[in-house]
Parts: structure tokens; sequence; C-alpha cells
């Protein structure tokens, strides 16, 4: 039995039922549930599968014709101009509406959040809807979904949480998973085994999702904007292909971009402690990327350093690029409790749990470690916050690791850089934002 | 208009591995970096690493030996075997700009002052190249010929459709490949000629190549981007 609602290329049908999928795409075909399609579409010079532009024109020894493959989408299997796409329509079950609640979670909502689950709630009774959740960093933005998503399996929805990341996809799915006990729930990305099972909830990572088409009702999407993938449209493209057209969909974000901002929205300006956000304050260094080469002439960092260590505290080093990381490692090396941490680094999984439970004060990291992690009494260094890397959303993200805990509440954050750029002002800007709004709608104790 | 701005405001090349910027070869600084360039000693027969100018123990072991010798220009590491297997089976096919570069940095390292008259390069079978839609020989061969300006020319033919050689022990590896490449019809005497393959593992391949070759009285040469 072939899986249904998907989006294929042949050598994936191959891997699922060898040889056997052509008798059953066969039979779909003859009761009109497959349409077809090239991999590539040569004259929109689009990729079918990814939406990408990004094509590579070659001399193909398969169809010795006109022929390019998709260099976007390239790791879930080639998409070329001569090889068929296969999009197979879902199986219409029968919907069966449950009266009771499937949700096991019991804990309490703020009023900020409740407001927003409702909200969402809402959406999911009606069809084709859209709706963004703007929450700070570290207000619980997947709580606030359990209500909507037990709304949508009550009615016999299917549901989708998909997100850019692997690592958010691993860390949601026990969460999900525990609200949900008695529902079935599977976890999608580029290692799952279960990548052509049936759920009730699936999560999914980016990638993943361009293999569904028309199967899901409820459509969550969380940290749309998360590094490797803001403004890259192929999670809205593999999105807007996976949800049913009467299909709803709900936005998470702490930082959306300015096209998401547009559409209806809850906010949820303050974390659940009732405490503002730290506003970062700017430390402008002359000469800096020289001076960073050689760090005893940087006096600010060994004041941070010192301040941490002394009061207790943990430490977040954001750079913008890979090799810098070393270099300020391999100058604070006399620092037992200094570690660094990268994309490419093998041990980095290892070095985040020893941060995580404080044998590691100070991490350096590039923006890979920019969200998730969660340590109390954190506080955060932005060093060459002037890099083109960095962006609003980016050093608003990274801002946002401080003061998570309720013991800790508010936390230091310093950008240091060389000058003033545009982004970094208009991070600023918006945590102040967010911190007028929460105190305008008295969510802030002080 | 997007286009326009392109032409004035060029994107940064990426690296076809990785999609970081381009640094050098089509490779960013990272990539760059965990590969291996051959340097120093090496086996005056296959290139290989050693500790000083001698044969080693393989080429020795091998009972005929017909071609004359082989270069490499990278050790094959695991980020080698990872950038190989992107391009050959997952069909990353930009990526053979870069195979190219490596190959012809080694080419000008070995071969400068040797004159071929040709590049030629280790076939595929028909049915392979379908399945696959390139001969990964062929892609190198063809931009080396660029950079170099020496003409490609096709000089043999893979008669027997065999599993990968990758999937092998080095025994199998040797005994599979016989009788397996015939030659192709081709013009004018060669004199000298230069074979062109992805990775020399056993030098099985690059061998029984060599071997049809030099029936008609060619020299071969080989130069493969791993080792």
């Amino acid at each position: 039995m072939l899986p249904t609602g998907r989006v294929l290329l042949e050598e994936e049908l191959e891997r699922i039922a060898p040889e056997a999928w052509r008798e059953e795409m066969k039979k779909l075909s003859s009761r009109g549930k497959v349409k077809t399609q090239p991999g590539v579409d040569l004259t929109r010079r689009t990729c079918n599968r990814c939406g990408g532009m990004d094509l590579h024109f070659v001399d193909c020894g398969s169809c010795r014709k006109e022929c390019a493959y998709c260099t976007s989408c390239l790791q879930m299997g080639r998409s070329k101009t001569c090889t068929p796409l296969y999009y197979i329509e879902d199986e219409e079950e029968e919907r069966t509406s449950l009266t009771h609640s499937l949700l096991a979670w019991k804990g309490n909502l703020t009023p900020s959040q409740l407001e927003a689950s409702d909200t969402a709630s809402d959406l999911v009774r009606k069809t084709n809807q859209k709706c963004l959740i703007w929450a700070v960093c570290g207000a619980g933005k997947t709580e606030v979904t359990f209500k909507p998503i037990d709304q949508a399996l009550q009615l016999g929805q299917k549901v989708l949480i998909a997100t850019p990341r692997k690592d958010v996809v691993l860390e949601l799915f026990p969460r999900i998973q525990q609200a949900f006990p008695t529902v079935r729930v599977i976890a999608l990305h580029g290692k799952s085994a279960q990548k052509w099972e049936e759920a009730q909830i699936t999560i999914s990572t980016t990638h993943q999702v361009l293999r569904f088409y028309q199967k899901f009702d409820l459509v969550v999407i969380d940290e749309v904007d998360a590094y490797p993938y803001h403004n890259n449209p192929m999670l809205y493209f593999a999105v807007e292909r996976a949800r049913k057209p009467s299909g709803n969909l709900l936005y998470l974000s702490a930082t959306p971009p300015d096209y998401l901002r547009k559409l209806p929205q809850v906010r949820i300006p303050a974390r659940y402690h009732r405490k503002p956000l730290a506003v970062p304050q700017i430390v402008l260094e002359r000469n800096l990327a020289k001076r960073l080469k050689k760090i005893t002439h940087l006096d600010v960092i060994h004041q941070i350093i010192n301040y941490i260590f002394e009061n207790q505290r943990q430490g977040f080093f954001f750079v913008p690029y890979i090799g810098l990381v070393e270099e300020l490692v391999n100058q604070l090396n006399h620092y037992d409790e200094i570690e660094g941490t990268h994309s490419r680094d093998p041990a980095r999984e290892e070095k985040v749990r020893r941060f995580r439970e404080g044998e590691i004060r100070i991490l350096v990291t590039t923006t890979i470690l920019e969200r998730g992690v969660t340590v109390p009494k954190t506080d955060v260094i932005v060093i060459q916050a002037d890099s083109s890397i960095f962006d609003e959303a980016s050093l608003v993200q990274m801002s946002g690791r401080a003061g998570r805990s309720l013991l800790d509440p508010v936390g230091t954050v310093v950008f240091i850089a060389e000058e003033k750029t545009r982004e970094m002002k208009k991070a600023i800007k918006h945590i102040k934002q967010m911190n007028k709004w929460a105190k305008k709608r008295g969510l802030l104790d002080c | 208009m997007l286009n326009v701005l392109n032409l004035l405001f060029p994107l940064p090349l990426k690296c076809g591995f990785c999609d970081r910027r381009e640094y050098k070869n089509g490779m960013c600084k990272q990539c760059m970096k965990e590969i291996e360039e051959i340097k120093g000693n090496i086996c005056e027969r296959c290139g290989r690493p050693l500790e000083t100018m001698s044969i080693c123990v393989d080429c020795h072991r091998r009972k005929d030996t017909y071609f004359v010798c082989n270069r490499s220009a990278v050790r094959y590491n695991e980020k080698m075997k990872s950038m190989i297997s992107l391009y050959k089976y997952r069909g990353q096919e930009k990526l053979v700009l870069s195979f190219a570069r490596l190959l012809e940095q080694a080419y000008r390292k070995y071969y400068n002052h040797i004159s071929f008259d040709c590049l030629t390069y280790v076939p595929i079978h028909e049915q392979r190249l379908k399945e696959r839609g390139f001969n990964q020989a062929q892609q190198m061969a063809f931009y080396l010929s660029l950079r170099i300006k020496i003409p490609v020319k096709r000089l043999l033919i893979r008669t027997r459709y065999a599993d990968k050689q990758s999937k092998k022990q080095r025994q199998d590896r040797i005994n599979a490949l016989t009788n397996s490449f015939e030659l192709h019809p081709y013009q004018a005497p060669l004199k000298r000629v230069l074979l062109i393959d992805d990775i020399y593992t056993t030098g099985s391949t690059v061998n029984e190549c060599a071997k049809i070759l030099v029936n008609e009285g060619i020299q071969v040469y080989s130069l493969t981007v791993g080792r």
C-alpha cells in the first residue's frame, strides 16, 4: 500500500515498495487519484518539488535532452526535468467527532497565553484561516498550541507541526506525546524511520513537509524564521501544499518577518514571570576586528568575564562566524570553564549539555544556538553585533536567551560593535516595543 | 528587475558542499580545511603518500602493471568520501568544478613537463549512465581539459555491467574488472594519454583500462582526485 497525500519522486517510491509501486500507481491513477508533473519545470525554471529556482543545467545521460536538476532539495533525492513527480491524493476517511478532550496536560496558562490559545482554537472551527501568534522568547508558545490542536483532533482532523530545525522536532516530540498520550504522534526528520507512517499529529522538518500533498487540516509552524531558513520561501511553499485547501495555518514566532506581521495576530509580549525583557546595551569599540585578534587589548571582554565568574553566572558569547569561535577560545584558554562550539563541531551536543549543567560557564558560539537552549542566570554578549549576518530577528532571538528563569528574570545583554547598525537599532526598538505593549496591558510587575 | 540587480551586485558563489560563501575552488574555507592535499614523498608508481620516495607494497605485489604511473590530488579521507558520494550518488553535479580544480593543481604539480596527446576517462556502462545521468570521470576530464587545453577523447567502452566497485573487497574488485573494458575506435596514432578517474583505491580499474590501451602501443599515465 502506498502512502497517500504525498508528493513523491520515483526513487522514493522505489524505496517504499520496490517494483510493486508501479502496479499500485496504475490502480490509483485508474481511480483518478494521481497526477504527475516533471520534477523541474523548464519553462518556469522552477523545481516543482520544492519551489526553488536554484537549478543546475546538465548534460543528462538519462534523457539526452535539455535537462536540469534542483540543487535546493537535492538531499531528498534528485528532482530533475526527466524524472516525474507523483502527486498522490489523500484518502478521505470517515471523520468521527469526539466529544471528550484528548489533552492530558494540566498546566495553567497566563491570561495572555489563554487569550492567544482561545483565538487559535476559534480558528480551527473555521476553514482556510491564517493567524500569527507573536510571543516573546520564553513566553511558552508550545503550550498555547495545545488547546487548538486538541480542538482539531476532536473534529477528527490531521495536524502538522512544521519547524525548520531538526533539534526543535526532537525537542517537541516528547512534549507533544506527553500532552496527548492516547494520540499517535510521529516525528519526521532526515534520519527518521517513520517517514511513511500515518499519524494524527505529525511533527516535521521543512524538508520532510515537502513530501506531503493536501493532507493536513491544521498546520502549526513553529519558529518560522529560524536561522538557516529565514527569507527562505521553501517552508511556505511546502506548507501551502501540505495543507488541505480548506486547512488552517497557525504561525508561531518571536520575531515574525514583515509579511507575517500583516496577518491577524495575537501577541504575548511578556514572559510568565512578569518581568520585562532585557534591553540590549551597546558598547562601541574602535578597531574591533583587529583587537579581537589580541583580546588582551579589549578590556570590556575581561570585565564581562570577571563579572560572570564572580557572580556565579553563565554567559553566551555570540560571534558572527565559525573562525572567530576558535580564535576567541584559543585566546581565552587559560580559563578552564570557557568552551566554544559551532555547527561543525562534532562535540556540540555534549558541550551544550555541559553548559546546561553549569560545568561550562561561558559558551562561545555562532547563531546556531540562538534558539532553544535555555539556561538559568545567563547573560548574553554579542561580539561584532554590527556584522551583516546578524539581522533584527537573530539579534532579538539572541537577546532572548537572557533572563529565562524565575530565579533571574532579567539578565544582561550587551552588543559589542564598532558601529551602530540599522539592524541593531531595530532589534532594540523591537524589544522596547514588546515591553511597552506588556506594560500597557498590565502584564508586568514593575 | 532582480536580474539587473544580480548583474550589478552578483551574489557570492556558494560552496557546493555546504551552502557557505565560496572561498576557493568552489568550496568554502571550512570545507577546504578538511581536505588533505598530497604533498612530499609519494610512491613513484601509484602516488600514495609514503615516508620516502620508493615503491609501495601494493605496487610491488601487483603482477602486471600496465600504466606508467598514477598521481592523485588529495587524500581520500572522510571529507573526500562524503564529497564524492554527494557528487556521484546524490548527483550534486556542480561539485565537478571543484574536483576539476583539484585535478588541475595536481596536473600542474606532477605532469606539467609531459606532453600528452589527449585526455581520456574511465568509462561507465550505458545502463549505469542511464541510471546516474552522467559519467563522473568524463565530466572531470571535460572540465580539466578546458583548463589545461588538452582535448578529451573517448578511447574505451565498458562492456560489463557489474555491481558498484565501492561495495566490494580488494580481491573481488580486481577479479570483477577483468575483461570489462573494450577499445572504442579512435583516429590518429596516439603516443601518450592521461587517464582520468575519481578515486584510486587498489589501482585495478586504472590497470585494466591501461591494459587495453597498452596493447595499442599507447603509454598511459593516470590522474585521480582521491587516493
